[in-house]
């Protein structure tokens, strides 16, 4: 393997020491500098652009060196984060523990006294170097699963439901995952003229792992509500999918929680199951909060769901919110005050755009944005009915 | 009769060696000079890189010297450093090189 080894000493008798040592062990690339400045220049430092196409995978650093000395010139090599990585093992005829603590301080990663044994010196670059590749092995590989990361949520965002403006109703989110990939996953379909399904699910987690799962509900949901549109029989097929790929000893236990509901609005009533999702609210043309409570267990966790459905009259009824967890949950706050909050917000009003109004609850439920779980808010709004 | 003091040096460094040796009879010459102006903080320097690069190249002498002349500068010890510079420059007259193709570290032989 290609090895460049950058020698930084003001002393010839050293550089050609250092040379001669290292050239014997098999480095055959080896560049010398008599400064830290002559140094600055062959790793491209002191070029406007910044750029340089020399890699250097070790530099052996002379501490008391004139004008630029090895701490100061190690300080600014770490400032580069194109250099940042190269590892810098200083080589000093000083053994002062306040001087290696500078040296240390600076970004230095070994260091070897002068005169030193050359079985020594070539243990200690070995071990460096092997250091190196590993940690180059490893940011590699956090660059390939960044970039798969990134891919991944462009395809999770592509299968969310886009805003839909139809006659009598407009839907719409605001959706923030926690980290690239969220465990939240949302839908609406309609089912036939004047007929909706509207989905929102949070898996438990968050990350790669929930958004897999989350993922797997969407494709199904996808097939099933063409076929299947009533509640209970589509928490029954989401509960079966939980069990049958989730709940196994193959894979860690992973259940959801979910509301799903079907607004009619040719006969004006709704009918919804919530699975152990926070409540849903709608707001009434009275100024009241109308609250879509929890009908049953979280799903993916028992075999055989006791699902019941309710149904609710949609006159009167101008505006649903639908919302996770992470909108209402804080450490040491009350989920039960947070949603008051939310119910206050839609009461006050004051909003006509649905996005407006999501980043008002966003910012009254909580002191901010900024949340360590998923987030989703979806908003239904029932424009005939306003 | 001159004592031979025989040092062994590895002999990848041969090409650098006698290059290596006229620096050090520079560098007597050099530090005699800053002993008359007593400037002591680049004796100490010079003492400083000798002790780096002595035993490197197999002469261990010249890292002792070196250690000593760092201390003396530091010290400011005229005296000292007038018989160091002297022991250096006989010690250059009187060593004799060997190069080994084995790698030897730290072995001098009088």
């Amino acid at each position: 393997m290609r090895t460049v080894i950058l020698i930084i000493d003001d002393s010839l008798d050293t550089r050609l020491l250092l040379k001669s040592i290292l050239e014997k062990a098999g480095y055959h690339e080896i560049l010398l500098a008599d400064s830290a400045q002559a140094a600055f220049s062959l790793l491209g430092m002191n070029e406007e652009s910044g750029s340089s196409e020399l890699k250097v995978d070790l530099i052996l650093m002379d501490i008391f060196m004139p004008e630029t000395d090895g701490i100061e010139a190690t300080k600014r090599i770490k400032q580069e984060e194109r250099l940042r990585d190269i590892p810098v093992v200083m080589v000093t005829g000083s053994s002062e523990v306040q001087v290696l603590d500078l040296a240390f301080q600076a970004g230095a990663i070994d260091y070897i006294t002068k005169p030193f044994r050359r079985a020594e010196l070539l243990w200690r670059i070995r071990s460096v170097l092997a250091l190196k590749r590993e940690m180059d092995e490893r940011k590699k590989r956090e660059q390939k699963l960044q970039r798969e990361i990134e891919v991944a949520k462009k395809v999770q965002l592509s299968v969310l439901s886009k805003p839909l403006h139809h006659n009598g109703i407009s839907i719409e989110a605001f959706y923030q995952p926690s980290e690239e990939l969220s465990g939240d996953m949302y839908g609406w379909y309609q089912i036939s003229d004047g007929r909706y399904a509207v989905f929102l699910c949070d898996v438990m987690g968050h990350g790669v792992s929930a958004a897999l799962v989350s993922m797997s509900i969407r494709t199904l949901l996808r097939d099933l509500v063409p076929q299947v549109v009533d509640p209970v029989d589509v928490m029954h097929r989401l509960n079966d999918h939980m069990i049958q790929f989730f709940s196994n000893t193959y894979s860690l236990n992973r259940y959801c929680t979910a509301i799903y509901m079907v607004i009619d609005l040719k006969k004006q009533v709704i009918e919804y199951v919530n699975a152990g999702h926070p409540p849903g609210l709608a707001l009434l043309n009275d100024n009241t909060i109308l609250s879509f409570e929890r009908t049953t267990t979280p799903l993916g966790f028992v075999p055989k769901l006791n699902v019941q459905k309710k149904t609710v009259p949609l006159e009167n009824m101008s505006l649903i919110l639908l919302y996770t967890d992470g909108v209402v949950e804080e450490p040491g706050k009350s989920i039960g005050e947070n949603i008051e909050k939310v119910k206050q917000t839609l009461r006050e009003g004051g909003v006509d755009d649905s996005q407006a109004l999501m980043r008002n609850v966003m910012v009254k439920a909580r002191t901010g944005t900024s949340s360590v779980d998923d987030i989703c808010l979806i908003t239904i709004q029932l424009t005939s009915n306003t | 009769l001159v004592l031979k003091i025989t040092v062994h040096v590895d002999q990848e460094l041969q090409e650098y060696i006698p290059m290596f040796l006229e620096n050090r009879k520079k560098e007597v010459s050099l530090l005699s000079e800053l002993l008359k102006k007593k400037d002591f903080e680049q004796i100490r320097m010079l003492g400083h890189g000798m002790k780096g690069f002595g035993s490197g190249y197999g002469f261990d002498f010249i890292t002792t010297i070196g250690k000593e002349l760092e201390g003396a500068a530091r010290n400011r010890d005229v005296g000292s450093i007038g018989r160091l510079i002297q022991d250096y420059a006989k010690y250059l007259n009187q060593v004799e090189v060997v190069f080994s193709p084995q790698e030897v570290d730290d072995e001098e032989s009088e």
